[in-house]
């Protein structure tokens, strides 16, 4: 099969973490169906994503969820023309499901399969919202997994110019929920309480703000350990709301600069953090002062989903032709380039 | 009277294969020789043995699955497999256990105890007496090599197999028990065909189809404990 290969009806599996999904997407930007079978509850009571329990549920619910987005679709699975699923990275476990229900697919219809970077999925949600997005583009990736400031010139042509040496942001998000007894996942509680509290009551750390391109949550993290150990009084919602715009604010400095510097059109959030209410503002007010398009992508292209992994099958499928069926997971694959 | 087209698939231990035939005959087969990535391996061979028995995937009747219990990942690479591959071909599945497919493939008539590697100083197991009734064992268990050693301690003529008892051989001899042969270590494409075969009338639909893990995730026990 050679690269100009015409596959339009894309089925697209994502099972690198905690969210069993699958969706089918026409020509790289038109979502037909987008399911999401979330185990955000089944690892409510770990407090964090248990891999073993992961990857027995996405075992258990990979075929319900592919069916209900062909359904969906008002398709049968011999209409699909191409299968890709994230090879990576996330939990080996988790993406094997993934990776041998999408191969055992396209095997069976006879159809190209193609294995997704699920970092390069996360570039293109936005695209399945606007896909006129004009590029150079400055795209901040927040994820309980990954923190990355990447530079895309072109459509599969990207630059990392800096990720977290440290904690991801969800990370810390997470870590300080459970310091301030709010439960799992943190993200969104620490949202929620930070509307009642003062952003500027504590002038916690801004780690490497105006140092390269790097990121770092642990110092914020500690010091907010510190705060809560030193001044217990402190309302909750303060120090929820301090710690937020603190990460918030290096996030955004960082993206604009990096914007400024290369000349880009506009900046873009993605991942489960970009659901964050105060880092879209912040990112929203930046744009507006520097005169670049801000895009903040609705909270189901935020989080993880297939729709974004059928949309770089598309892509990958033009400019790579299919990936081998004896292909496996890499847990740690990195964006190329990086 | 040839019966339906059954193409096998066995992942539960580090080894990885599949079978395609008959009740009456495999047509071809493929098992590695050596611990293999089971997600890279799998489909080329299921490519493969489907290949060289002159078959097309829609050819297949039934789609036959060890279950396990055995190691995790390549279980669940076995397992999504041939779940996607029966639910999109359409058609039926037939599930055998790992220590079952061993039974069945181990030659003699004596009693048997299976048992599979577990990692983490256990064995899977099971017993199988005799040889008419091999195909009816006891009740899967994990448990470690000397406990199982311990509760078959005294028992002659009782035969240990699998590659939990050629790992833990010395455990096994140290109680009196005869470890079986390396041939009979892992279970084997052709066995869960044959086994599966055995049994059309219990065919099931693919999303009825679940691992046997025997032992819950540390995390839900640890949990679960506290
Ligand atoms: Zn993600």
């Amino acid at each position: 099969m050679s690269a100009d290969i015409g596959a339009d009806v894309i089925l697209g599996i994502e099972t690198s973490c905690d969210e069993t999904a699958a969706a089918v997407v026409t020509g790289g930007v038109h979502v037909w169906s987008n399911v999401v079978s979330s185990q955000v509850e089944i690892h409510a009571k770990y407090g964090g994503v248990v891999p073993e329990v992961a990857s027995r549920a996405h075992v258990e619910t990979i075929i319900p969820v592919v069916d209900e987005a062909l359904d969906r679709a008002g398709l049968e699975g011999r209409d699909i023309e191409a299968v890709a699923a994230t090879h990576g990275p996330g939990l080996v476990g988790a993406l094997l499901v993934g990776v041998s229900t999408a191969k055992a697919m396209a095997l069976v219809w006879d159809v190209p399969f193609v294995a997704v970077n699920h970092l390069e999925a996360h570039l293109y949600a936005a695209f399945l919202e606007e896909p006129d997005l004009e590029m150079p583009l400055v795209v901040l990736l927040v994820s309980g997994g990954h923190t990355m400031l990447i530079l895309m010139e072109d459509h599969l042509r990207y630059r990392v110019l800096g990720s977290t040496v440290d904690d991801a942001a969800g990370e810390a998000f997470d870590k300080v929920a459970r310091l301030l007894d709010l439960g799992y996942p943190g993200g969104p509680e620490i949202d929620r309480l930070s509307v009642e509290g003062d952003p500027a009551a504590i002038a916690f750390p801004r780690a490497m703000v105006n140092d390269g391109w790097n990121f770092s949550f642990s110092g914020v993290k500690t010091a907010v350990v510190n705060h809560v150990r030193k001044f217990p009084e402190t309302p909750a919602a303060d120090v929820a709301a301090s710690f937020q715009e603190a990460v918030a604010d290096v996030l955004v400095t960082k993206a604009r600069r990096a914007a400024r510097e290369h000349g880009a059109s506009g900046m873009c959030l993605s991942g489960g953090v970009a659901a964050n209410s105060r880092l879209r503002e912040k990112m929203a007010a930046a744009c507006r002062d520097d005169g670049l398009r801000a895009f903040l992508p609705s909270q189901a292209m935020c989080t993880d989903n297939a729709a974004m992994v059928a949309a770089v099958g598309w892509w990958r499928l033009r400019a790579d032709g299919p990936s081998s069926l004896a292909a496996g997971a890499d847990p740690s694959l990195r964006l190329p380039g990086h | 009277m040839s019966g339906p087209l059954i193409l096998a698939i066995e992942s539960a231990t580090a080894r990885v294969g599949c079978a395609i035939g008959t009740v009456d005959e495999i047509r071809a087969s493929t098992f590695s020789a050596r611990p293999r990535r089971h997600a890279e391996s799998l489909i080329p061979q299921i490519r493969f043995v489907v290949d060289q028995a002159g078959a097309v995937l829609d050819d297949i009747e039934l789609v036959a699955v060890d279950i396990g219990p055995g190691l995790y990942t390549g279980l669940r690479v076995g397992i999504s497999t041939a779940r996607a591959m029966a639910h999109t071909l359409g058609v039926s599945m037939l599930t055998v256990t790992s220590l079952e497919t061993v039974a069945h493939g181990t030659r003699g008539d004596d009693d048997l105890v299976v048992a599979i590697d577990a990692r983490r100083g256990e064995v899977f197991h099971a017993a199988f007496p005799g040889a008419e009734t091999r195909s009816a064992g006891s009740e899967p268990a994990v448990s470690t090599p000397q406990a199982l050693a311990e509760s078959l301690a005294g028992r002659p003529g009782l035969r240990v197999v699998g590659d939990g008892a050629v790992a833990h051989s010395a455990v096994f001899s140290a109680r009196g028990l005869a470890v079986g042969g390396a041939e009979t270590s892992f279970p084997l494409p052709d066995d869960v065909l044959r086994v599966a075969a055995g049994r059309p009338g219990s065919a099931v639909r693919p999303d009825e189809v679940k691992p046997l893990y025997l032992r819950r995730p540390d995390a839900v026990a640890k949990w679960e404990g506290s």
